[in-house]
């Protein structure tokens, strides 16, 4: 067992990426726990991408390499949130009364996660998705420290950030351990549960962070996701993310920067292909925020838009030209190839039957949300939630969110019912359940913001104190 | 008049909606289990057991009747919700805990009663499971006592013979690994003898042959090629003879 090296390696990501997000918002600084939880993904995400850029290289030791960069980035980085004094500026979590129901809930969230990290500390990979694709792949880039082998397996337009992940780790800790491993994956629903618990400890009270995450985790399908190898619980983190850091800077009337949000939004692209898409929707979403952003000039408005565009495009293309140049060229008989995945080849499907084929998706969709074993009753919790039309209308954030459901939510309907891609909905549960899990905390956000009322008059206001 | 305590308080006022809620869960409960034909105990028993059914891509609920039992929990609710309404609508003026009477501040509270009752159901359910995942994986048991094991043992043996060197090795077995059970059983063998490769992944000829779940193996190695190691009568690797 290697879970004390594969943490400690950890360590490295996770410092890199809580110093930059220290230093990004140090104007209006996050909760340590909120800033290291946020700081996860992105230390991860640029590990991944610094392995991208030396694949560009002509190097050899790759990994290594990495670690260099890595640890000089992260070292410029504390030097300078030394220097600006963020470490002395971080807010204090809000005391108030803890009531007992509270702390039961607490207990059962607390439960399940010790049952999260006992399956992460001692389960193998034992999953299909892992031994077919993501963990094959990691092994080829572990032993040659190149991308030299993808486009000789089966999807190799898949994103790589997660077998890059496995791959680093064990090359940094000298072994391929099939069980520690998957620490990045408790990890990841770690991190996002710990993003939703702080975003809605500030925006609403601690009674609803705490029921927030017990909604969140009333998902039995979540709690298995967070157990095993697949890299859905990582693009639901990445997604989420991004989503909240996007209406955090809209709650912060534009004081947040910019660049956080973007750059989650570009490193959601290199989670699975479907980011790609949740990357397009998170710069419709930020399109949104600034159309209707007050007091601030369409110039403004404009610089803003054209950064965070930049910003996540940038981050999506260090793998996308990478793959254009390199992988997909080599790829044998790619022109052939009919269960190719990538977005591009997406086709409207010829012949008849569209409303045969919406009225199936429609009811594959009820029978998942509703009927099935995967999200409790919280599906049902949020469709009686929106009934509360006057809270909706007072809460521009819950708006957002019911904007970025709904751009999901059509993206897919319609992506299943008119495309090739029926055939994953028509018969099969394959793909369903996965991606609505990709949205399933911004839903537990929602129902925990319409209500949150309940208790007290909840103002529109920022993470930080003074926001 | 002035209101009693016991009653205007909200905490009060919450746990008798909450308890007269979870009576008519169990009241409706009952009389299901009556008009199906099953003891409610039993019932009661088999959600808890089974309502944390883990599977990668769709958790399927219990059917009963041939029905999810999700249906079972929507009938239950709108019940509740009707019996709540009426409820507070006769006794008003005594019970007063919330602002908010409509249909779906009812509907709203009886289903969050109704969550707390299947993550209930559930953590009982995942407490058992977490007991037999114990006694499989368990003092770093690994792969021991899984199905996977025979496989790895299988991989990892001819891959130690292989010296890990990167053979690219033709598959011969008698599996149908075209799809099911045979089709993850290759995976895991590819995975588990990386860096030979058995998936075509190497941009080179064949020079290494391996036969996995093939009877008499032995008979089959192609010409050219010499045993290396062979673990049984269905599992070898032979590798292109030197010249």
């Amino acid at each position: 067992m290697n879970t004390f090296p594969v943490l400690g390696i950890l360590m490295l990501p996770v410092a890199l990426g809580t110093f930059l997000t220290a230093c990004l918002t140090r104007r209006e600084p996050l909760p340590w726990p909120l800033t290291v939880a946020v700081g996860f993904g992105a230390g991860t995400g640029i590990v991944t991408n610094f392995f991208i850029v030396m694949c560009y290289l002509p190097v050899t030791e790759r990994f290594l390499w990495v670690n260099i960069l890595a640890g000089v980035t992260a070292a410029v980085l504390f030097a300078l949130c030394v220097f600006a004094g963020v470490f002395r500026r971080r807010p204090a979590a809000p005391s108030g009364m803890i009531r007992f129901s509270t702390l039961l809930v607490a207990a059962a969230v607390l439960y399940i996660a010790a049952f999260i990290v006992w399956c992460g500390t001692n389960i193998p990979i034992i999953s299909w998705d892992t031994f077919e694709t993501m963990g094959l792949k990691s092994k080829s880039i572990y032993t040659s420290q190149s991308l030299n082998h993808i486009p000789f397996r089966d999807k190799y337009d898949y994103p790589l950030h997660m077998p890059i992940l496995m791959a680093w780790i064990s090359k940094s800790i000298g072994v391929w351990d099939n069980i520690s491993l998957k620490l990045i994956f408790t990890l990841a629903a770690a991190a996002a549960a710990a993003v939703l618990g702080y975003v809605l400890r500030a925006w609403t009270s601690l009674r609803w962070a705490v029921l927030g995450v017990a909604l969140l985790f009333a998902s039995g399908f979540l709690i298995f996701h967070s157990t095993i190898a697949y890299r859905d619980v990582t693009m639901m983190y990445f997604n989420c993310t991004t989503v909240l850091l996007i209406l955090m800077w809209q709650r912060s009337a534009g004081k947040m920067t910019v660049v956080l949000p973007a750059l989650f939004a570009g490193l959601t692209s290199f989670i699975k292909l479907e980011g790609f898409g949740y990357m397009a929707m998170h710069n419709a979403l930020w399109l949104a925020v600034l159309f209707f952003a007050k007091n601030m000039s369409v110039r403004e408005k404009v610089t803003r838009q054209l950064a965070f565009t930049a910003i996540s495009v940038g981050v999506y293309l260090i793998f996308a030209v990478y793959k254009w140049m390199y992988i997909l060229p080599a790829v044998p008989d790619l022109a052939a190839d009919p269960t190719h995945f990538d977005l591009n080849r997406v086709a409207l499907a010829g012949g008849g039957g569209v409303g045969h084929r919406i009225a199936r998706v429609a009811w594959r969709y009820f029978e998942n949300m509703f009927l099935s074993g995967n999200w409790n009753l919280v599906w049902l919790l949020f469709v009686l939630s929106l009934t509360r039309l006057d809270r909706i209308r007072q809460s521009e954030t819950v708006r957002f969110l019911l904007l970025f459901l709904g751009m999901f939510f059509a993206v897919y309907f319609f992506g299943y019912a008119l495309t090739q891609h029926f055939v994953w909905v028509a018969d099969k549960h394959d793909v369903l359940s996965r991606s609505i899990l990709h949205v399933y905390p911004l839903v537990v956000a929602v129902i925990c913001l319409i209500n949150a009322g309940d208790d007290r008059s909840v103002p529109e206001r920022g993470l930080s104190p003074s926001g | 008049m002035t209101e009693s305590p016991s009653v205007s308080t909200p905490t009060a006022s919450h746990a008798a909606y909450a308890g007269g809620v979870t009576a008519l869960f169990a009241v409706t409960g009952w009389v299901l289990c009556l008009i199906g034909g099953y003891s409610f105990p039993e019932a009661l028993d088999l959600v808890a057991r089974r309502s944390y059914q883990p599977h990668h891509n769709f958790m399927t609920y219990i059917f009963i009747s041939g029905l999810s039992l999700t249906c079972y929990l929507f009938l239950m609710i709108a019940v509740t919700v009707m019996t709540m309404r009426f409820a507070a609508r006769t006794f008003e003026g005594i019970l007063k805990p919330f602002a908010d009477w409509s249909w779906a501040a009812h509907a709203r509270r009886v289903t969050v009663i109704a969550v707390i009752g299947m993550f209930a159901m559930q953590l009982i359910s995942l407490h058992g499971y977490w007991g037999n995942a114990r006694q499989i994986f368990g003092g770093k048991a690994g792969y021991a006592k899984t199905n996977i094991q025979q496989t790895k043992m299988i991989a990892e043996a001819l891959g130690k013979a292989a010296g890990h060197r990167p053979y690219k090795a033709a598959l011969v077995t008698d599996l149908d690994t075209r799809d099911g059970k045979g089709l993850l059983e290759r995976h895991i063998l590819a995975y588990f003898l990386w860096p030979v490769d058995i998936s075509g992944i190497y941009q080179k000829e064949d020079d290494a042959w391996i036969a996995f779940h093939k009877k008499d193996a032995a008979r089959h190695v192609p010409a050219g090629y010499t045993v290396l190691y062979q673990i049984d009568d269905e599992n070898l690797i032979a590798v292109v003879a030197q010249k």
